[in-house]
């Protein structure tokens, strides 16, 4: 039987009557990468943090590799934590090879792992520098070194992008590509969605302590209506061309002063898209001067759901 | 065990590798050597300074000189006296009169002493007062060279008047520019009382030299103790050594220990305040973690122990020859196996009681100026061995130190400073256990608070908090 990588399940933690996180259930199934979503202060640090047996859970349970947590299955593990630093008199090569050797390598395997490392993320010149004296971003890029030496199964990075430039960010995207490449399985948390949207499989997102949503980035955007806006010349009654459609048509303000054309508001039924709107118009003969597919993004799934949490549970959360 | 290796291994270089170790590491000893050194070395290198008497005639004037050089004989004859601790007195004794023999024959007291020990001739220092005629016969004129206005010329060539006696029939008048140092005026009022002794005796007939006569026939107060390794248990400075040499390792034993909990302090703070915590405990466990850095602070500390150690080894080899003979012996006459193992099992448990504490303060702060307001109390409790070091020195049977002594953190310290006494084997062995359990207490409740500090995040308003609802919960009950 082949166990999820990793899971939480119905897990619960709570600091003094602050109830970080409720009933909160995922998993992390071999080879995906999850975007692990939410705002600041939903609880994903503190799941991340139960889930690798740091914290033991009020109730619920974690499971690594289908035990629980311990040393020998978090050998198989790289954690970045949020918040993150190293020891600051300790040189880049050392530290990379001393957090390769607490997971289990030999020093001269993990002093070579740490050369490798450095020489291919371009800090190779610094690789006796102490930590002190790098650089906020090149710290953090051999925190991340650090977390990935021992080619880990998981990496479970909790906020990898923050603190780091654009370019930076984008090389971080390809690693964790090559990681997942690799055959590691990832999973990391961000409340930037651009990142998730472009490498995530699958997202877990999770607001005022609770799962809101767990599925792929199609099914995060079928949580959501969908709108087109459409245009057409003003003696066409857009109305009643679609009537008896399934779409819901609204006129909206007139936008262009000055032309002689009216933009329409068109909801999408569950499983329709915006090609969807364009041939039902087209079959019905109306004359189409503007299109607008009205693309989905994963922000506003986001901050919808965050809403929805925060209505639903936020004063609950501090009971 | 792997793991525990690899965190003390770092935490070892990581501390071994910095200055700032091996600064404070040579530094303390230096430190600790002029400390011993500086009382003597003040009186040495203190220059000699001229005095003058102004009265008619010359009685106190001669009356002082002699009341300086008896002094000064009398510090000779001490030296020889205190010189050889585990010497037999008939050996002692024959120094004395080989000593004598040389004053009679008109030898200055340093060739005098020279001939005993060429040694304790270095020992006795210079002489520190030098009379010459006064400059001036009023106090009105004599005020520059009391004050450094004007110099006076001497023996030792041009000076300042250090000061000046004025003699006169209702009293004698002291005066210097320095007013702390009362060597000299106590020697004057010295020479004043046996000037009068003189007259009064002499008014009634008695001859002056009786005074010195019945010194000399007294019977002399033998010291013996049921424990005194000399001739029919008399007491001599090989019997105080033990004493002397307890105070000794409860002090080094006291600095030892809070040299090195300080850097579990500033440690776990860098890890706290660098946010290390999670990246480690995904790689070892709590206990091992603190395993490792107690561990590895335990490995500094013998790294301290050696260098000391052989930093005093090569002192003593290299300083024997200067050295006053009676440290050697006394250092020899001290140093015994049952003072040896209570300091090795009260450093093991000190460390380990005070490891852990300092351990838990630094996982519950930011910062170190967060850590002092948590280390007030601890301080205080620190203090309270080198208080007792001292009163050891005078009364090492005061109940005030047996009582400390059951106190678990402070016995490390204060159960070395009983030894001497004798204690019975059954109430040394209490008192380790006691000591061993408590320590084993204090790791419990310092893993405990570690882990509210690394793992949790708890801070210095939880403890506040916690101190809060322990008053609360206190008021609240009477």
């Amino acid at each position: 039987m082949v166990h999820p990588h990793l899971e939480l399940e119905n897990v619960t933690k709570r600091f003094g009557a602050f109830k970080a996180v409720d009933d909160v259930s995922f998993c992390l199934n071999p080879g995906e990468i999850i975007g692990f979503l939410g705002p600041n202060g939903a609880g994903k640090s503190t799941s991340l943090r139960v889930a690798l047996g740091i914290m033991a859970p009020d109730q619920g349970r974690a499971q690594l590799f289908g035990e629980s947590p311990n040393l020998t299955n978090l050998r198989r593990v790289g954690f970045l934590p949020e918040e993150r630093g190293l020891y600051k008199r300790m040189s880049a090569r050392n530290t990379i090879a001393y957090f390769a050797q607490l997971k289990g390598m030999k020093r001269g395997d993990a002093l070579v792992r740490a050369d490798e490392l450095l020489e291919s993320f371009g800090l190779s010149e610094f690789r006796k520098e102490r930590i002190s004296r790098l650089s906020k971003g090149m710290a953090q890029k051999v925190q991340i070194l650090s977390t990935l030496a021992h080619s880990p199964d998981i990496l479970i990075l909790d906020e990898p992008f923050s603190g780091l430039d654009p370019v930076n960010q984008a090389d971080l995207e390809v690693l964790i590509r090559k990681e997942n490449e690799r055959g590691a399985t990832i999973l990391f948390s961000t409340h930037v969605m651009e990142h998730a949207e472009r490498l995530c499989d699958r997202l877990v997102l999770i607001a005022e302590g609770h799962k809101m949503f767990d599925g792929t980035l199609q099914e995060a955007f079928a949580t959501q209506d969908q709108r087109v806006r459409l245009a057409v010349p003003n003696d066409q009654d857009v109305v009643s061309l679609l009537g008896g459609s399934a779409f819901d048509v609204r006129p909206l303000p007139e936008q262009d002063e000055g032309t002689e054309r009216n933009w329409f508001e068109i909801g999408l039924p569950q499983g329709a898209s915006s090609q969807d709107v364009l041939k039902v118009a087209i079959e019905r003969g109306l004359s189409i001067e503007g299109f607008d597919p009205g693309e989905q993004r994963l922000r506003d799934v986001f901050v919808s759901l965050v809403a929805e949490a925060k209505d639903k549970f936020g004063a609950s959360r501090h009971a | 065990m792997h793991r525990i290796l690899l965190v003390a291994k770092r935490e070892y270089f990581a501390y071994v590798s910095a200055w700032g170790f091996w600064l404070g590491l040579l530094f303390t000893p230096i430190v600790l050597i002029l400390a011993f050194l500086l009382p003597s070395l003040i009186e040495r290198t203190q220059p000699a300074r001229y005095y003058a008497v102004v009265e008619v005639g010359d009685t106190f004037r001669n009356e002082l000189s002699k009341t300086i050089e008896e002094r000064r004989e009398r510090l000779a004859r001490s030296l020889i006296e205190n010189s050889g601790v585990t010497k037999e007195d008939d050996a002692r004794d024959a120094d004395l009169e080989k000593f004598d023999a040389a004053r009679a024959d008109g030898k200055s007291l340093r060739e005098a002493l020279a001939s005993v020990n060429p040694n304790l001739a270095m020992a006795l220092q210079d002489e520190a007062w030098i009379e010459i005629p006064p400059p001036a016969r009023d106090i009105d004129a004599l005020m520059p060279f009391l004050s450094g206005e004007q110099l006076v010329d001497g023996p030792l060539g041009q000076r300042g008047l250090f000061a000046v006696f004025i003699v006169s029939d209702d009293e004698i008048q002291y005066w210097s520019e320095d007013v702390v140092t009362p060597t000299l005026r106590s020697y004057g009022s010295s020479a004043s009382i046996n000037l009068e002794r003189e007259r009064v005796f002499s008014a009634a007939g008695i001859p002056s030299d009786i005074l010195d006569q019945t010194r000399e026939d007294a019977r002399d107060v033998v010291q013996r103790s049921p424990s005194g390794s000399g001739q029919a248990g008399e007491v001599s400075l090989a019997d105080r050594a033990p004493y002397i040499m307890a105070a000794v390792f409860s002090f080094l034993l006291w600095l030892l220990i809070f040299s090195v909990v300080n850097y579990l302090l500033t440690g776990t703070i860098e890890e706290r305040s660098n946010k290390i915590f999670d990246s480690l405990l995904t790689s070892v466990s709590l206990i091992q973690l603190m395993t490792g850095k107690l561990l590895g602070v335990l490995f500094l500390s013998f790294t301290l122990i050696g260098v000391w150690s052989l930093s005093a080894t090569l002192f003593g080899l290299l300083g024997a020859s200067v050295m006053p003979p009676e440290i050697i012996e006394a250092a020899q006459a001290g140093i015994k196996l049952e003072l040896l193992v209570p300091t090795l099992l009260g450093f093991i448990f000190g460390y380990l009681m005070f490891g852990a504490m300092f351990l838990a303060l630094g996982s519950l702060c930011d910062t170190i100026q967060e850590a002092q307001s948590l280390l007030s109390p601890i301080i205080i409790i620190m203090m309270i061995p080198l208080v007792m070091v001292l009163v050891s020195l005078s009364n090492p049977g005061s109940p005030i130190l047996e009582v400390l002594s059951w106190v678990p953190l402070l016995t490390p310290f204060l159960l070395i400073l009983r030894m001497p006494e004798g204690l019975p084997f059954w109430l040394i062995a209490l008192q380790i256990i006691w000591m061993a359990g408590f320590s084993f207490f204090v790791l419990w409740a310092g893993t405990r608070i570690y882990r509210a500090g690394a793992v949790h995040g708890a801070g210095l308003s939880e403890v506040n908090a916690w101190f809060k609802g322990l008053v609360g919960s206190k008021s609240q009950a009477s």
